[in-house]
């Protein structure tokens, strides 16, 4: 056993993030720990790496109890992680990124032939291809991911954690990465590999936690286990399937006509044409990263498109402005709640009353209504079920779930004919999630046009009456409900064809 | 039952925004008498002697009022831009401008003091509110931080303003011979801002409270508030709902700018009688209202409140040094350590305004 950690507990104000975790890691193998996001797992290994502290409990490495202040005290006894946001000097080359810190001295100056010739080594030791002398900037995120790696193993870590290691990379960095994986374990290294993607679980680990509410709920081999088994524990039951009635579309309310986008000589998106009927919902698939994100602002506004129109209801609103968009019928459930979601140190009847300031009752001639706010957000509140103690307390108070709720509250209440959802449930627990979904589907029994664009292809399989395929900016597919399986949708999704006959 | 749970907690946020400003003064004023018993005296004899000297009697309450009037309105054209989330520091070069509008306005324009007295404040707040206007389009259009054009600007308005006052505007009755700052011509009784009753302070300082309860109505009871108030939060959230972020700027960098230059032709107008040379830029008013604004939060009533607390400062100071012999860098030791403490709250709001903007701005790479 190369570490052990007994009984963590760890509280921020109110949340239990970790409830008496206690695991443990053996020499040379894959460890993966999986679980929704809020589980708990980034928790547990921030704690192992120094970057928190535990409330309570102990963490033994090497047959010794450890009481780590900072990452530098974990690195000591040969801990390392390499984080989801890469810490790198893009300005400098790979191998002063590598050795910063712990520089191979001539004299008074560094020997940079020496530490290239130690770069070199270390990458054909582990088989991490590099060019020592590259520039940062001028690397792909999957050769920066590399550099961190190395950056680790320079100074000499023994268990290397990976935080969501493959959120960045395309598909081919992924396999990669996972080879990276095996040969770092051949390598007698041990590994901890925190992550919700369940097929790099199978495809690596060992061994399998599996965290939920910020307890360990279960331990399985690899070997004795599968990927259903997997999502059923970590889920806590299955998604449940809805009942949802044959669509009736209507006339076309939502409609882009060869949309594209170029940002800085780049084509973002490329001629892309959709429309969403009302008493549909349409989804839209693809891995995070190919223009999901582009799309939608250019159609809400907040970004200027380069080519093509958009219209909502039939009526033109390219590149208009987002209030004029938003007045000509639709409402917007951002992707991330609070970078454009909310204002998280706004007050809860603040973050409602926005996008209907200037309406009665909420203000008349520039002059608000507090009252009407207040039973407005109150309102809210309480249809939606938003766990909350007053309107006036601050956003980012609320757990992630009911700040989404509370968004969704927001938008769905606007009551307009076009409803585009963006990772509606990203992050939220399932129940929260149900709820979410429930209100989609009542709007789409009501003749609501809705756009569903979500990272999990389960959530655009069980909602959409219709799914676009994005892929590299382009629709590369459509299919009606039924006539897709996971399978062809997953081939297009990362630039596959499908061979008709 | 739920009102009374929402009116504690905002009692409890308010006390917690009070206490860290009270906190730090109570600390800079422990640390003054520290320096007070160094020189062997008394501390509260000292304080007692500067409290008296502030407010005791109504000729030094009147001083104290009067030089709390630029301060205030100072500290309101902060409360404005920052609560928006522009860190703007122009209102120096805004109330010099405003004061030089103001008090040449006053001088050459004829006409009763019914018409000219608005003129000249007329002519204060557009001045103000240009210059204001000027860095917010430097922003808008080439991305240069507030920080530096406001900074750079200051200097600008304070050596545009000698070079009117030493050359072409010069007080045409000044004795060449006499050593003095430069100034621009006496301003007439029908030009100047007359004291509320004999013996007060003048009517630049009742405006000045009407703008403090304008500001705070204007924060709290309107949309044009809400929506400062959210781009000051979140810009991105903003611009996600509907909030034109091109008119918001521009309209908080007019009432900013507005603030400042009524701030000087109060000034000008009320307490010099013209524009002297060096008259806002040697006194630091604009950055004892930043200070004050800091203190308060950014709250309108309780930027009057610091306004009056640190100008009773620098008046009872004064007292003190005469009376008991203590230097009056006493004072300055706490206002510098009320300073430093507000300044680090101050990096910690404009780097914050600084990165939300940056990443607005930058679009969806988040």
């Amino acid at each position: 056993m190369i570490f052990q950690m007994k009984h963590i507990t760890k509280t921020y104000d109110n949340v239990v993030a970790n409830d008496d975790v206690s695991l443990h890691l053996n020499e040379g193998e894959i460890l993966s720990i999986v679980g929704e996001n809020g589980a708990g797992k980034s928790t547990i290994m921030k704690i192992l790496y120094g970057l928190e502290r535990p409330d309570s409990g102990e963490i033994i490495v090497g047959g010794r109890p450890q009481r780590f202040h900072n990452p530098s005290d974990a690195m000591a006894v040969g801990i390392g992680m390499v984080q989801q946001h890469f810490m790198l000097f893009e300005q400098m080359t790979v191998t002063e990124n590598i050795v910063f810190k712990n520089e191979l001295k001539k004299g008074l100056f560094m020997d940079m032939d020496r530490a290239v010739e130690t770069v070199r080594q270390l990458s054909e030791r582990y088989g991490l291809k590099i060019d020592p002398r590259a520039r940062i900037a001028d690397c792909p995120v999957g050769l920066r991911q590399r550099v961190e790696i190395l950056k680790i193993l320079y100074q000499n870590a023994e268990i290397i954690i990976f935080d969501e290691p493959s959120a960045v990379l395309t598909p081919l960095e992924v396999e990669a990465l996972l080879e990276t994986l095996r040969g770092l374990a051949k390598a007698g290294k041990s590994i901890v590999l925190i992550t919700h993607k369940l097929q790099e679980v199978m495809a690596v680990s060992d061994r399998v936690y599996v965290m939920r509410q910020g307890r360990v709920v279960a331990e399985r081999m690899a070997a004795d286990t599968d990927m259903e088994e997997l999502a059923m524990l970590m889920v806590g039951h299955p998604l449940a399937s809805y009942e949802i009635d044959p669509p009736k579309p209507g006339p076309v309310l939502l409609e882009t006509k060869s949309l594209s986008l170029t940002e800085n000589g780049r084509r973002v998106l490329s001629d892309i044409s959709l429309h969403v009927n009302a008493g549909e919902i349409v989804g839209i698939a693809g891995v995070s990263g190919n223009g999901q994100s582009e799309l939608i602002r250019c159609i809400t506004g907040l970004e200027k498109s380069t080519g093509g129109q958009v219209l909502v209801g039939g009526k033109d609103v390219t590149n208009r402005s987002v209030r004029a968009i938003r007045d000509a019928g639709l409402a917007h459930i951002s992707e991330d709640r609070y970078v454009w979601g909310s204002a998280p140190e706004g007050t809860l009847e603040e973050n409602t009353l926005m996008v209907r300031q200037d309406e009665a009752p909420f203000s008349k001639k520039g002059i608000v209504n507090q009252r009407a706010i207040r039973d407005y957000a109150a309102r809210l509140i309480r249809e939606f079920n938003v766990k909350a103690s007053s309107p006036v307390q601050k956003m980012r108070e609320l757990s992630g779930g009911n700040a989404q709720k509370l968004i969704v509250a927001r938008e769905m209440s606007l009551d307009t004919p076009v409803l585009i959802c963006c990772e509606p449930t990203r992050g939220i627990d399932i129940g929260a999630m149900e709820a979410i979904h429930r209100r989609m589907l009542q709007r789409r029994e009501q003749g609501s046009a809705i756009l569903l664009v979500s990272s999990e292809l389960t959530e655009v399989m069980s909602l959409s009456d219709r799914i676009y395929v994005i892929f590299e900016g382009r629709l590369v597919g459509e299919f009606a409900r039924g006539s897709m399986d996971d399978k062809h949708l997953g081939l297009l999704m990362v630039g596959g064809t499908i061979n008709h006959e | 039952m739920n009102n009374e749970r929402n009116g504690r907690r905002a009692l409890l946020n308010a006390v917690d925004t009070v206490t860290q400003p009270l906190i730090a003064v109570l600390i800079s004023f422990l640390l003054g008498a520290v320096v007070i018993l160094v020189i062997g005296k008394n501390p509260l004899l000292a304080y007692g002697e500067m409290i008296r000297g502030a407010f005791g009697k109504q000729v030094y309450l009147m001083n104290t009022l009067k030089r709390a009037t630029p301060i205030i309105m100072g500290g309101l054209a902060v409360c404005v831009a920052w609560r928006s989330g522009y860190e703007a520091m122009g209102g120096e070069g805004q109330m010099i401008l405003g004061a030089m509008a103001a008090a040449l306005a006053g001088y050459y324009l004829p006409g009763p003091a019914m018409l000219r007295i608005p003129a000249a404040l007329l002519a204060a707040a557009v001045a103000g509110a240009l210059y204001s206007v000027l860095s917010g389009w430097l922003f808008e259009k080439f991305d240069v931080t507030f920080v530096i054009s406001t900074l750079m600007l200051n200097y600008i308005a304070n050596y545009f303003a000698a070079f009117l006052c030493n050359y072409p505007l010069r007080d045409p009755e000044a004795n060449v011979y006499q050593m003095q700052n430069a100034q621009t011509g006496k301003l007439p009784p029908e030009a100047t801002l007359p004291p509320i009753m004999k013996g007060w302070v003048h009517w630049g300082f009742v405006l000045a409270v009407l703008a403090v309860i304008l500001t705070w109505f204007l924060f709290r009871k309107t949309s044009f508030g809400f929506k400062s108030r959210m781009g000051g939060l979140n810009p991105r959230f903003a611009l996600y709902g509907g909030v034109n972020a091109r008119r918001m700027l521009y309209l908080v960098m007019i009432l900013s700018g507005v603030m400042a230059g009524l701030g000087g032709a109060f000034e000008s107008l009320g307490s010099k009688g013209r524009y002297v040379d060096q008259m806002i830029f040697s006194t630091g008013y604009a950055w004892t209202g930043m200070v004050a604004a800091l203190l308060a939060n950014m709250n309108p009533l309780g930027t009057l409140a610091a306004s009056i607390l640190l100008a009773g400062l620098a008046v009872g100071g004064s007292t003190m040094m005469l009376n008991m012999d203590i230097p009056l860098e006493v004072c300055n030791i706490i206002e510098g350590i009320i300073t430093l403490f507000m300044s680090a709250r101050m990096i910690r709001i404009a780097s914050g305004n600084i990165r939300r903007r940056r990443q607005a701005k930058g679009g969806g790479e988040a």
